[in-house]
């Protein structure tokens, strides 16, 4: 565990709206390079946290606590300063893979405009833009092609491009994969590790899916009800301490495996 | 009792406006689903399991082959015969939410399927609100159900509404696509229950559309196992997933993410995997860890190996394959 | 964003909270407030018009030729017209023949417009094609010049105005109701009810219509205001109401001249045009709202 401050560090959240607490979290931290899932049923509070960390809440929502993101409080930044952050420090992938890209523009064209709207340089543009293209393993002929002419699988990729052509430190995976067939997904789930080891990207991946991501993160927060219910190493969910997370273990058929006699 | 059987023989489903030259939607060899089965069609998008699905409905007309119910081709049955057809062969479609007229209280569908149905499997004297609540006991659904509307209650219970109105029918068959996606794990648990028990209960035959290996294993005793309109794989369920003859069967199951088990990371394409041409040849060829060059540039068709059809020229040599060891695991020399 | 276990707070219970909760709605929905005042002003206007109005008579053939044109003044609330009518009480009386027949108006022209859309959007094929180059050809007229049309070839009449109106409005809510029954008839719960056995005359009436008839009803409502001026309009121009009946456009017309001098005359049937209008316009607006979120209505 690194003594280093964590890129991201969540404490006492307090989401309110309409007079109801939807959200309550007392802790949630992700360090440099860390991998950390964050998981739940629908109506936990997973999109109310990604929303309150961008910045993007309803204007009649209710916040206290605190953000923080390299040392800033996010609550409390200027409009400008998020703007600087969102989207190009961290980066959001999102479920709908195609529905994140312009549908009028070619894929290409989207990711340059993008980096231009983040000021980066016209010079530095091509080269970032190889360089992500190389890590994110996608063929430059991708580039020419509108959304709709991409799979969900290939979309997806082409977001991840352009968080590793900003160079995004932390990535927010909502429900990245989950729309994907499961062949697709362990591919981009794959990339995203790869991503990890050569980027040193963060990743704070939201998902209702358990399984997939206890096999992925490091560490795991599970979230009911606002709260954050249970938190430790894929490990929690051997021995879970909490009834919710024993419910979302258990609640999953095993499949065969080679040690069971077939019938 | 062995007419009652839904049979697909030598289908293929082209849709209008398409390349004649690219391949057909689906192309289904044979396939049956009687009384008290249970099916599984698994596959993943363009694999043809929605086209599958709505053929055997006969929503959809095959461009070859013929999809016949109790000996008669489906696509030749008009007027009361095709009303008989329909309320023997049920589907549970996939979007639940899109499935039940917002407007419209639960008990009030129900009610409406069964008047549609023929009024099946009321006592005499038994009015409409009786068979409702049977139904909604049957299901699993409390008796106030009958007077919500889809938008109040939750994803599971509007999924069991629609078993009700499906039972309401008195069908001897339900094909279900994917019941169990978008809802959460600990929901979908008991849809499945709910549908094994009525397959015992009622020896309905089941189909499953699903690309839910978990879900599959669980409930269906076969599968047929479709890659971009194919068939690939079909055999029982439980040896099939765990030793699988075709890759694509193998990848699918490796890809599958399970408690306690670190992340598998999907086997990459063999050297000469990207110099097949799929719509020549193999059409998992691009993908697959154990593409060779002479074998794989060919159409493939389907081998019978041990009780299994596998559409692999290569599985002979392959053998069974382990799908979660992390190399490419032939046996082959 | 999750707003799933939102449940707004309910104060506490009490005679102060209605009134608050009142408050609330008023300052939430002003539009609909202020429709639903005037709406209310002007039906009270026309179902009591015989019992409140001063002088009932002159909406009708009753003239004062002794009391042509006077300004507002005790007897004549706001004053008389040419012929010495009060010019009120031939506003009240003009409320049931401006609002009341445009009322009839736009429900005769749902009566007509919407089975055929409703037939032609749930049957699809080449009858639904057949059908809508029907009413793409009168959608191709602008529909006051439509009516303008038709009236003059009728003849000067409230009834005929009325006719010549509901010819060039239908087509506008066939079309409407044809867009809307198309994309529900594509809705998961109309294929189950084919599936299940359901007679199709049974699955368009009962399962397509309510759900297609948002828009439809949004859009007659905010029409409503548009009917009354197109009628006020007709009338205007001397295609449709004539002299003694108490319209609203014909008033405004017939105190035209008059404007510079006796302004009253033009000025108060002229304000209850404007306040119909914008009253049935607010009122379409408001269940819009409420009823049609994707905004299908358009004009």
């Amino acid at each position: 565990m690194s003594a280093a401050t964590p890129l991201l560090s969540i404490r006492d959240l307090r989401v309110e709206i309409g007079g109801t607490t939807l959200l309550d979290v007392d802790r949630l931290d992700v360090s440099r390079g860390e991998m950390v899932g964050l998981v739940g049923e629908s109506g936990a509070g997973k999109s109310l946290m990604q929303a309150a960390i961008l910045g993007v809440l309803p204007s009649h929502a209710r916040t206290s606590g605190s953000i923080e993101f390299d040392g800033r409080d996010l609550l409390r930044a200027s409009v400008r300063e998020m703007r600087h952050i969102r989207g190009r420090r961290i980066a959001v992938v999102l479920q709908a893979a195609r529905a994140a890209l312009t549908p009028t523009l070619r894929a290409g064209t989207w990711i340059d405009r993008a980096l231009a709207l983040h000021d980066v340089p016209k010079q530095e543009r091509a080269a970032r833009l190889d360089h992500a293209l190389q890590a994110v393993r996608l063929q430059p002929t991708l580039l020419d092609r509108y959304p709709h002419q991409l799979s969900g699988g290939e979309a997806q990729r082409v977001s991840i491009a352009l968080a590793v052509a900003l160079r995004a430190e932390l990535v927010l995976a909502d429900e990245a994969t989950s729309a994907l067939d499961v062949t697709v997904q362990a591919e981009v789930a794959e990339l995203f590790r790869q991503l990890r080891a050569s980027e040193g990207t963060s990743f704070l991946m939201v998902s209702h899916d358990l399984a997939l991501v206890a096999g992925l993160a490091d560490r795991i927060n599970i979230i009911s009800r606002g709260c954050i219910v249970e938190r430790g190493g894929p490990e929690v969910l051997q021995h879970p301490s909490d009834e919710v997370t024993a419910a979302l273990v258990a609640a999953k058929p095993p499949l065969p495996s080679s040690s069971e006699p077939l019938t | 009792m062995s007419k009652v059987r839904l049979v697909a023989t030598d289908l293929e489903v082209r849709y209008p406006h398409t390349d004649p030259a690219a391949h057909p939607a689906l192309r289904l060899d044979h396939l049956v689903l009687g009384p008290g089965q249970s099916l599984a069609l698994v596959g993943e998008s363009g694999s043809g399991k929605t086209t599958a699905l709505r053929t055997l409905l006969g929503l959809v007309k095959p461009t070859a082959g013929a999809v016949t119910w109790q000996d008669r081709d489906v696509g030749s049955l008009k007027g009361a015969d095709l009303r008989a057809f329909r309320t023997s062969v049920q589907p549970i479609p996939q979007d639940f939410d899109g499935a039940l007229d917002p407007r419209q209280q639960l008990g009030s569908a129900i009610a409406e399927g069964w008047r549609a149905g023929g009024r099946r499997g009321a006592e005499p004297g038994e009015d409409q609100d009786v068979v409702v609540l049977r139904l909604l006991d049957e299901v699993g659904l409390p008796a106030s159900a009958a007077r919500r509307h889809p938008h109040e209650v939750s994803g599971g219970q509007r999924q069991r509404a629609i078993i009700a109105r499906a039972l309401a029918v008195g069908p001897k068959m339900l094909l279900l696509d994917e019941p169990t996606s978008g809802l959460d794990a600990t929901v979908a648990v008991r849809i499945l229950e709910l549908i094994e028990r009525l397959r015992t209960e009622r020896g309905l035959g089941i189909l499953l559309i699903s690309h839910d290996l978990g879900v599959v294993t669980w409930l269906c005793t076969e599968t047929v196992v479709l890659y971009e309109g194919e068939v690939v794989e079909l055999g029982g369920t439980k040896s099939m997933l765990v030793r699988p003859r075709h890759p694509y069967t193998a990848a699918l199951r490796r890809s599958v993410p399970e408690f306690g088990v670190p992340f598998r990371a999907p086997l990459r394409p063999s050297p000469s995997a990207s110099g097949i041409d799929p719509r020549a040849g193999c059409r998992f060829g691009p993908r697959c860890a154990y593409a060779q060059a002479e074998t794989c540039v060919i159409r493939q068709q389907l081998i019978r190996i041990d009780g299994t059809d596998v559409r692999c020229t290569r599985a002979g040599d392959l053998g069974p394959l382990d799908p979660l060891v992390d190399e490419p695991n032939d046996q082959a020399p | 964003m999750t707003t799933a276990e939102t449940t707004p707070q309910v104060g506490a219970t009490g005679p102060g909270s209605r009134l608050r909760s009142a408050l609330r709605y008023v300052r939430d929905h002003p539009g609909l407030v202020v429709a639903g005042a005037i709406i209310a002003f002007i039906v009270g206007g026309a179902l009591l018009a015989p019992f409140i109005a001063p002088y009932p008579d002159d909406a009708g053939t009753a003239t004062n030729m002794l009391a042509t044109l006077l300004p507002p003044n005790d007897e004549h609330l706001f004053g008389t017209d040419h012929a010495g009518r009060d010019v009120w009480s031939r506003v009240l009386f003009g409320a049931w023949m401006s609002v009341g027949t445009s009322l009839l108006v736009i429900l005769a022209s749902l009566a007509v417009g919407v089975p055929i859309g409703l037939f032609s959007g749930a049957v699809g094929g080449w009858l639904d094609d057949i059908l809508m180059r029907v009413v793409d050809i009168f959608l191709a007229f602008p529909s006051l010049l439509l009516a303008l049309a038709i009236g003059a070839a009728l003849g000067p009449s409230l009834q005929n105005a009325a006719i010549a109106i509901v010819i060039a409005w239908w087509p506008w809510y066939a079309r409407l109701m044809r867009g809307e029954a198309a994309s529900i008839r594509r809705r998961g719960f109309v294929e189950s009810g084919h599936l299940l056995g359901i007679a199709p005359w049974r699955v368009t009436v009962r399962h397509i219509l309510p759900n297609a008839s948002g828009p439809v009803i949004v859009q007659a409502s905010l029409d409503l205001g548009g009917v009354i001026l197109t009628l006020a309009g007709l009338s205007f121009l001397g295609l449709g109401a004539i002299d003694p009946t108490p319209e609203w456009g014909l008033m405004v017309q017939q105190g035209r001249a008059l404007i510079q001098t006796h302004p009253w005359v033009v000025l108060v049937p002229g304000a209850a045009i404007m306040l119909a209008a914008l009253a049935f316009t607010l009122l379409g607006e408001g269940l819009r709202e409420r009823l049609d979120p994707k905004g299908a209505t358009r004009r």
